[in-house]
């Protein structure tokens, strides 16, 4: 038989016996025998056993063993240094972050199992998983661990991690979608067959069918069932087998427990001949329930989409140029790359970072800066996504894109706040894993009470049927849902929260810290009350038109009518006051100091009249003609127009307010007034020591303390306090210490965001409570025997649509209109005498453009 | 049935030299006594894979965990390939076939020994698509080794052998199938197990020795092997349906027996109307 010149020379590269010519590997890789050699020396490389053919090399049986190729799926790529320097965030505290893309997230179950990794995986110190993109962020100690035992371990539990990135993340939710779409179908082609097989067989029992035949259906049945469950029902026992790893209880357990018990069952049955087989309802459940997630996958994408923060405000489509096109295009922002030059028409949204190559425009990016005055950009100057052009339209060439613009790095910060849980979803998280302990006792004794009272194959029906009902997705789903819905819709609003939590404690009544300057009031003076002759006005007005100063430009807001003599000589030292020749008389306008120093001399009448404007919170300017002091222009940094309204809402909403400012206390206390706060919750003259202090002793006295003010200058006492809302100072400053972050000027935001805030808690108690009514009452059902399986399978991911669309429904209705009408009064204001008191010196002017001019009220 | 057992232990016995080669591995692993979790300064992580057990009591927990496992593996291999030639002798029945899966198994066996020994004899026939490498395994495995008790990852080593796609082992399993019944498929698998026992339990003591006297001869011994145990799947299986044939045959006269007897009348005896009279 066998010749020596038949036998072939190679030798397996694993088992060392000879290789056939016919199976050599002709590029000279390694050979092996058979395919089972083959899927070990694959096996033992990956697992880094390789060392077993140097230990068998030294045994003495000889021959060269190529280095094994390093494998595919071991993660090592992990903990390379490139790696660990692109994606791995060292800590201070000497830990290290890193997010990771899981594939096989699907529902509410996979946030409990991949957040116990730290029981399963030494090292890991915290995983949290954001369910909206499947991207969980692991905080480790690399002392401990290395990423890709950390990798492994994810992948353990059934959840293979990617490093996130935007292409690759496509690719792979792609192929995720691609996998559950094939188990849908086989799933589905399992059922058809499988309930086919079940009507024959039926049909068979009233008919009389020949015993051959009926014991080939039942086969053929059981075969179909075992493709079922172990192809597309691998899902269930996978997730079912992690949370028995992990000790955690979860909804694939039950579920699990049901497919394999029928199965075996069923299967039983089958090999004796006789009794009930239940391949069919299995097959028919696992289908369902597998076309439930596929639902419930497609709500929680599109849900994602609706709470992206980066997405809301940017634009979705943008005119594009790639390369050397020379037309620009529509393209999706999605697609866009660094380098590609884009279009931003007058009044668009720029859709990314960049650098502008032509066109002139205003930027307005109030929501990121708080700076409501537009910003003139040119070619050259830096713009970024998120806000808005006005103006010629730009050309910017992409600098950066999506999650790495600068928005896209706040909203990072804001979807951080997401992940880090706030107590309400602690608790529902409490109330879930109570819910699955519950429910397995319920299971339990649903199974024993039937069994004892009719026979097993109903205990068995009715507590599978109990399981599927009663899962506690809609439970896990509905607060983070609903909290992430409304953080969406506030970053809309102009409303940045960072922390969730916020909004649930926004909702409690508490006392409001608010400053004044900017918040209650424009943060801009306005002419309140004028005395003197009319004629001087178009003096002021020529003297000061071309100055910049706050009281300036309200000076001229004020008295600009009639046609304005032409100024000559005009002198502005800013000390205080501006001179100059008009007519070819001197005049001059300037604060009382200023006017004393200059030995102005004002009549008595005049002199109290500016005296008493200025006790009852008033900055006073004086108008000099001649050296001789003619006219007084008393000017008030006035509340917001609906200020007060927007404080009644407030106070309604029951909260207390108390106004801390930095300002002299006679204006703080006059605002005060106007907006009847009592004056003793109004102190002036307190800096930002004085208001860390202040919100210190209101929390130990047991209230909760709101800090509204400035995000640097009270960066303290924003942190210091319950919910630390900024107004000021920009958005990625502001955002280190307060909780939210208010892109709008003015109070109504911020009754917004109280009315958000309540509105959001109430929509968590309603979605907690329509899912545990949900559970109790089809639970009830279940265990009765009124809902079967199947139709437990169908009303599932109904609950959870249930959920999701109240969080959506609730939280896109307008927030209710402010009240408005109340007018705000304003003092008489009477002609006093100079004294020392300087211009406010005022630099922040952060109201709105479109001013009201207030009457201003003039001496008799 | 008992002929097809001992044909299988016989050919298992004969070809198990193959099983060192490619199991010795898997086998080396689950001897090996250090915990999972421990890392040397040369060999990185993982079990150590000298061989060397420690305490001999030890080493026979880890072998019989290790053939355990692959007992356990191999019989439930056995019974779902015996399931699956039930229904193909089922479906075969509905068809008018007898007995479908021992044809299909026994030609199988013979197509795939032959071809086999073909190769071995320097035939060519090109080399089909590769089939993919199943990637659970890799995970089992990974686990198995994973494990800190010695005994836990020998039985998960044992266990996972039954998983390789090996042409060999899978030979069995459509011998199993030929069966067409469950429980002799896991009888076949458990023959085949007692077979590969002796060389793998050698696995660490001079399995080398073995392979040189043997060389190449043992493919070809093998495939050879695989095309005996075809025929005998066939012919076993004829004989097998010849006595069942017989069987049933018994059980319908035995069924309509008495009825039949009492209704037709006996040719041996004579009418009562012609009896001749009692005296």
């Amino acid at each position: 038989m066998g010749t020596e010149s038949a036998r072939p020379s190679v030798r397996c590269t694993h088992c060392e016996l000879p290789v056939p010519a016919d199976l050599v590997d002709r590029d000279g890789g390694p050979s092996f025998c058979c395919n089972g050699c083959r899927t070990v020396h694959a096996t033992l490389n990956e697992l880094g056993l390789d060392g077993y053919y140097g230990l068998r090399r030294t045994l003495g049986s000889g021959t060269d063993v190529k280095p094994p190729a390093s494998g595919s799926n071991t993660y090592g790529v992990f903990d390379r240094e490139s790696f660990v320097e692109r994606h791995v965030q060292q800590r201070e505290d000497g830990l290290c972050e890193v997010e990771f893309l899981l594939e096989g997230v699907h529902c509410a179950a996979c946030v409990w199992l991949v957040e116990r990794l730290p029981r399963a995986a030494k090292g890991v110190v915290e995983a949290r998983l954001r369910l909206s993109d499947a991207v969980v962020r692991l905080v480790y100690d690399p002392g401990a661990a290395s990423l890709s035992t950390i990798a492994r371990a994810l992948d353990g539990l059934g959840y293979p991690p990617h490093p996130v990135q935007g292409e690759e993340r496509r690719e792979i939710e792609h192929r995720a979608d691609r996998r559950r779409l094939v188990r849908l179908g086989v799933a589905g082609a399992c059922a058809g067959n499988a309930m086919l097989l079940a009507f024959a067989l039926y049909a068979g029992e009233e008919s009389g069918m020949d015993r051959a035949y009926e014991q080939f259906f039942r086969w053929s049945s059981l075969l179909v069932g075992a493709v079922a469950l172990a192809w597309p029902g691998r899902t269930f026992l996978r997730g079912a087998w992690a949370a028995i790893r992990t000790r955690t209880g979860n909804l694939d357990l039950p579920i699990a427990i049901a497919l394999v018990a029928g199965g075996i069952v069923g299967a039983i049955h089958v090999v004796r001949g006789s009794g009930e087989i239940y391949f069919d309802s299995l097959c028919v459940l696992v289908f369902l329930l597998l076309v439930g997630r596929h639902v419930q996958q497609r709500q929680q994408r599109w849900a994602a989409d609706a709470v992206d923060l980066t997405r809301a405000l940017t634009p979705l489509a943008c005119r594009a140029r790639r390369g050397d096109e020379t037309e620009f295009s529509e393209v999706a922002v999605d697609e866009l790359e660094v380098g590609d030059v884009v279009e931003v028409p007058s009044g668009g949204l720029v859709p990314a970072d960049g650098v502008v190559l032509s066109g002139r425009a205003r930027i307005d990016q109030a929501l990121l800066t708080g700076e409501s005055e537009p910003v003139s950009v040119d070619v050259g100057s830096s713009v970024h996504a998120g806000t808005r052009s006005d103006g010629a339209p730009l050309h910017v060439r992409v600098e950066a894109l999506g999650a790495n613009s600068r928005i896209g790095r706040l909203m990072e910060v804001v979807q951080r706040g997401l992940a880090a849980k706030p107590p309400i979803v602690r608790l529902t998280d409490r109330i879930a894993g109570w819910f699955v302990v519950v429910l397995s006792t319920i299971g339990i004794a649903c199974t024993a009470y039937w069994w004892a009272v009719a026979d097993l194959a109903t205990a068995v029906e009715r507590t599978v049927a109990l399981l599927i009902v009663a899962c506690p997705c809609a439970l896990g789903l509905a607060t983070p849902l609903t909290l992430a819905v409304a953080v969406g819709r506030a970053a809309r609003r102009g409303l940045l929260v960072k922390d969730a939590g916020a909004l649930e404690r926004l909702s409690h009544a508490s006392t409001i810290v608010l400053d004044k300057t900017g918040t209650l009031t424009g943060g801009r003076p306005e002419v309140v009350a004028w005395c003197g002759p009319s004629e001087l006005r178009s003096i002021v007005v020529a003297l000061e038109a071309r100055s910049s100063h706050p009281v300036a430009r309200a000076l001229v807001r004020a008295c600009a009518q009639g046609p304005v003599p032409e100024a000559t000589d005009v002198v502005e030292r800013h000390d205080g006051g501006i001179s100059g020749v008009v007519d070819g008389r001197t005049v001059g306008v300037g604060s009382p100091r200023w006017a004393r120093e200059r030995g102005f001399e004002a009549d008595a009448d005049l002199a109290a009249r500016a005296l008493e404007l200025e006790s009852t919170g008033h900055t006073v300017v004086l108008v000099a003609r001649d050296e001789k002091v003619r006219a007084l222009a008393a000017l008030l940094d006035a509340p917001r127009p609906g200020a007060l309204a927007a404080l009644d809402d407030l106070r309604a909403a029951g909260h207390r307010l108390e106004i801390l400012s930095g300002d002299a206390d006679g204006p703080v206390r006059r605002v005060a007034d106007l907006l009847e706060v009592p004056l003793e919750h109004a102190r002036g003259a307190v800096d930002p020591e004085g208001k860390l202090a202040r919100v210190r002793e209101l929390r130990t006295s047991g209230g909760q303390v709101v800090m509204v003010g400035d995000g640097v200058n009270d960066a303290a006492a924003l942190a210091a306090a319950d919910v630390g809302v900024a107004v000021h100072g920009g958005a990625e400053a502001s955002l280190a210490a307060a909780d939210v972050y208010v892109s709008r000027p003015g109070l109504e935001p911020l009754v917004d965001l109280v009315a958000i805030a309540r509105r959001t808690m109430r929509t968590v108690r309603l979605n907690l409570g329509l899912s545990l009514a949900y559970n109790l009452c089809l639970g009830t059902l279940a265990v009765t025997g009124h809902v079967d399986a199947l139709v437990a399978a169908i009303v599932m991911p109904i609950s959870s649509a249930t959920v999701l669309a109240v969080a959506l429904l609730s939280l896109s209705r307008p927030l209710g209109s402010h009240r408005v009408g109340r007018t705000e009064p304003f003092d008489d204001a009477v002609p006093a005498l100079p004294s020392a008191t300087t211009r406010a010196d005022r630099t922040k002017e952060n109201g709105d453009e479109s001013s009201r001019q207030d009457e201003v009220t003039t001496c008799r | 049935m008992s002929t097809l057992l001992l044909a299988v232990v016989g050919a298992s016995l004969l070809g198990s030299l193959h099983c060192a080669g490619m199991c010795g591995a898997f086998a080396a692993i689950a001897m090996s006594s250090r915990r999972a979790g421990s890392c040397s300064d040369a060999g990185g992580c993982g079990p150590d894979l000298d061989g060397t057990s420690g305490r001999p009591a030890r080493a026979a927990a880890l072998q019989s965990a290790y053939h355990g496992g692959r007992l356990l593996g191999y019989v439930a291999l056995g019974l779902a390939a015996g399931a699956a030639g039930a229904l193909l002798d089922l479906g075969g029945v509905l068809a008018g076939l007898s007995s479908a899966a021992a044809v299909l198994a026994g030609a199988t066996l013979v197509i795939f020994g032959g071809v086999e020994l073909a190769r071995q004899l320097g035939l060519r026939f090109g080399v089909w698509k590769r089939l993919p490498r199943p990637a659970f395994l890799n995970g089992l495995v990974r686990r198995a080794t994973r494990t800190d008790r010695p005994v836990t990852r020998a039985l998960a080593m044992g266990v996972c052998s039954g998983l390789l796609p090996c042409g060999w082992l899978y030979a069995f399993v459509v011998t199993a199938a030929g069966t067409g019944g469950p429980f002799t498929g896991a009888l076949v698998m458990g023959a085949f197990w007692i077979g590969t026992v002796p060389i793998l339990a050698a696995v660490g003591f001079s399995s080398d020795h073995l392979r040189r006297a043997f060389g190449s001869r043992v493919q070809l011994v093998a495939s050879a092997a695989i095309l005996l145990l075809g025929v005998a799947t066939l012919v076993g299986r004829v004989e097998l349906d010849a006595t069942a044939l017989a069987r049933r045959v018994e059980d319908t006269a035995a069924a309509q027996g008495p009825s039949e007897t009492s209704s037709l009348p006996d040719p041996a005896a004579t009418p009562a109307c012609c009896a001749p009279d009692g005296d």
